[in-house]
């Protein structure tokens, strides 16, 4: 569980969603979300920001999950109890 | 609308009559939650009333600042990819099924868990309020009943199946209801802006032109600056997670990886709030009103179309649907916490147990070691938190409610501290945990009573405005680590159990 492999996958996608949620808030979004052009899909660009920093965050956590990279170690399916 | 609310019933009940009903199934359904119910679980219960009925308000009123739900939201859940496994783990190993329950013997404080037990007990009134307004609101536009009478029935409906199914009644319920809010939302919110201005893009067009403030920060009038923008940003990341109902699901999945899994998949429910985006934007162009009113108000926009009845009855359902699948998880959850975090350690000190011996008729045996008694309390428990919530909504009206939400926001914050200590840090000890939760918890209580009673005072203490839960948050952390420091060191045994 604690090989260096996780241990690096844990700090770096910990850093990455921290940056991920600093995208959202000041200084940030004001500098580069927060605006009307250029509309994507006829969206305000405002709006695909926000949908593009949840698409991301969707891959990586995707990601994160099918390498089993963040503490699982476990069967999928372990039976109703678990590890009992 | 009366055949939906049977459905749910019967579902509810006869998902119920599976389980083997003891208190642990209860509450955490014997954690055997497959993929698809916990999905709509842990979907479901976040998308209130509150929010259908309150994101196309807020674009009306603030413009972009309502994209703050799809902002908090991205990010929100994530604390759970990464300590959700190890949760489910360590309470099917210990048998724990409340958030509390597992900290309590984590600092081995019982103390701990009936602070965290009582503060949650707080925090979710104002929030069940909210949803029976919902459900109100629907019945009152369909049956013209005042609003009490209409959330009364719709909640009687949730009591019965809460009551009788417990949280298996509650997941397959949530699976319905997720699925009709799912399909009524996006239905209405394309074909809406699609009829009355060609298309969703065609209407932005319109609304660049006529109200190009409502599409940025700091919206009409300036109304959200964009540092109180961030600050709400990050307060309900913080405790998005940190909520009882929320952190509790952990144990109800299967496996711990699928308690991964339904994080993954989360974001899919986050594109649901695009129609309501939408749909505010449409009320905006047609002057819609600005109270909880706008949805049902949008969907007259169309009346006397041959569709103005299907659409009407399909919204009716998303909403009642909305506000039943999160009222009755808290429901659920709050009697289990306040059966096995409140009065569980509370009954060990003798006066309390013989308050709770009167108050049960005569000689039993306690409650710790009479589980069928444990379910009984809780339904107790379940039906006088729903008669409690609807007494609040017939005695408050609108705006005490939104005060107290104020308050129930700032207390699963209190949360983080213990939980992401308890979790990682393992020198954290009992003495810090007492600390940090009665100097938050008190610090936003104090706060609370002074602003709605002081508030020239309240201005001298908060120059900046900014959020009680906040200020609360570093008092409780100072006051975790100085104690926790100060305070014995966890022995070595304990600390394996909780895998540090």
């Amino acid at each position: 569980m604690t090989t260096s492999r996780s241990k690096w996958a844990l700090r770096l996608s910990v850093l990455y969603f921290a940056l991920s949620a600093a995208a959202l808030v000041w200084p940030i979004y004001p500098w580069l979300g927060n605006r009307i052009e250029p509309r994507v899909f006829g969206l305000p660009f405002s709006l695909i920001w926000v949908l593009g920093v949840i698409l991301c965050n969707f891959a990586v956590l995707l990601l994160l999950y099918q390498l089993r990279l963040i503490d699982a170690d476990e069967p999928d399916h372990a039976g109703p109890g678990g590890l009992a | 609308m009366f055949a939906y609310l049977a459905i749910a019933l019967v579902v509810g009940v006869l998902a119920g009559r599976k389980g083997k009903g003891g208190t642990d199934d209860f509450v955490a359904g014997e954690r055997a939650f497959g993929p698809l119910v916990m999905y709509f679980v842990v979907g479901a219960t976040i998308f209130s009333a509150y929010a259908l009925l309150g994101t196309p308000q807020r674009v009306i009123a603030k413009g972009s600042d309502a994209f703050y739900v799809l902002a908090f939201g991205a990010v929100g859940l994530v604390p759970l990819f990464f300590y959700g496994a190890r949760v489910r783990r360590i309470g099917a190993r210990e048998g724990f099924v409340t958030q509390a329950e597992l900290f309590a013997a984590r600092f081995e404080s019982p103390s701990v868990s009936v602070l965290m037990g009582s503060a949650t007990l707080i925090a979710f009134v104002p929030y069940l309020v909210i949803q029976l307004k919902g459900a109100g609101v629907v019945m009152h536009a369909v049956t013209g009943w005042p609003e009490q009478l209409g959330a009364g029935l719709v909640y009687a409906v949730v009591l019965v199946y809460v009551l009788a199914g417990g949280v298996r009644g509650v997941g397959w319920t949530n699976v319905i209801q997720g699925v009709v809010m799912l399909i009524a939302i996006w239905v209405i919110g394309l074909w809406l802006p699609t009829k009355l201005y060609g298309s969703v893009s065609a209407m932005f067009d319109r609304v660049v032109v006529e109200h190009p403030e409502y599409l940025t920060l700091p919206g009409p009038e300036g109304k959200t600056p964009i540092a109180r923008y961030s600050s709400e940003i990050l307060m309900s990341i913080l405790g998005f997670a940190m909520w009882p109902h929320m952190f509790m699901k952990c144990f109800t999945a299967r496996s711990a990886r699928l308690v991964q899994l339904s994080v993954v998949f989360y974001p899919s429910f986050l594109f649901f709030i695009l129609p309501l985006l939408f749909l505010g934007y449409v009320a905006l162009l047609a002057g819609g009103p600005s109270d909880d009113s706008v949805l049902l108000w949008l969907v007259d926009l169309v009346q006397g179309e041959a569709v103005h009845p299907v659409l009407f009855a399909f919204l009716a359902f998303a909403i009642l649907a909305a506000s039943m699948s999160t009222g009755d998880a808290l429901l659920h959850a709050g009697g289990s916490i306040t059966v096995r975090d409140v009065l569980l350690p509370l009954e060990s000190r003798p006066r309390v147990r013989g308050l709770l011996r009167k108050l049960r008729g005569g000689e039993h045996a306690t409650l710790r070691e009479d589980d069928r008694a444990q379910t009984r309390a809780m339904r107790v428990v379940v039906v006088m938190l729903a008669l409690v919530s609807w007494l609040v909504l017939g005695s408050a009206g609108g705006t005490s409610v939104v005060d107290l939400l104020l308050l129930a926001y700032a207390v699963p914050i209190q949360f983080l501290p213990v939980v992401m200590f308890g979790l990682y840090w393992r020198r954290a000890n009992g003495a810090g945990a007492r600390a940090g939760l009665i100097a938050g918890l008190g610090t936003i209580f104090a706060l609370f009573v002074v602003q709605k009673t002081a508030p020239g005072l309240a201005a001298v203490i908060n120059p900046l405005e900014l959020e009680i839960g906040l200020i609360g948050l570093v008092a409780n952390v100072v006051a975790m680590v100085v104690f926790s420091l100060r305070g014995p060191r966890p022995s070595a045994a304990l600390l394996e159990r909780f895998e540090l």
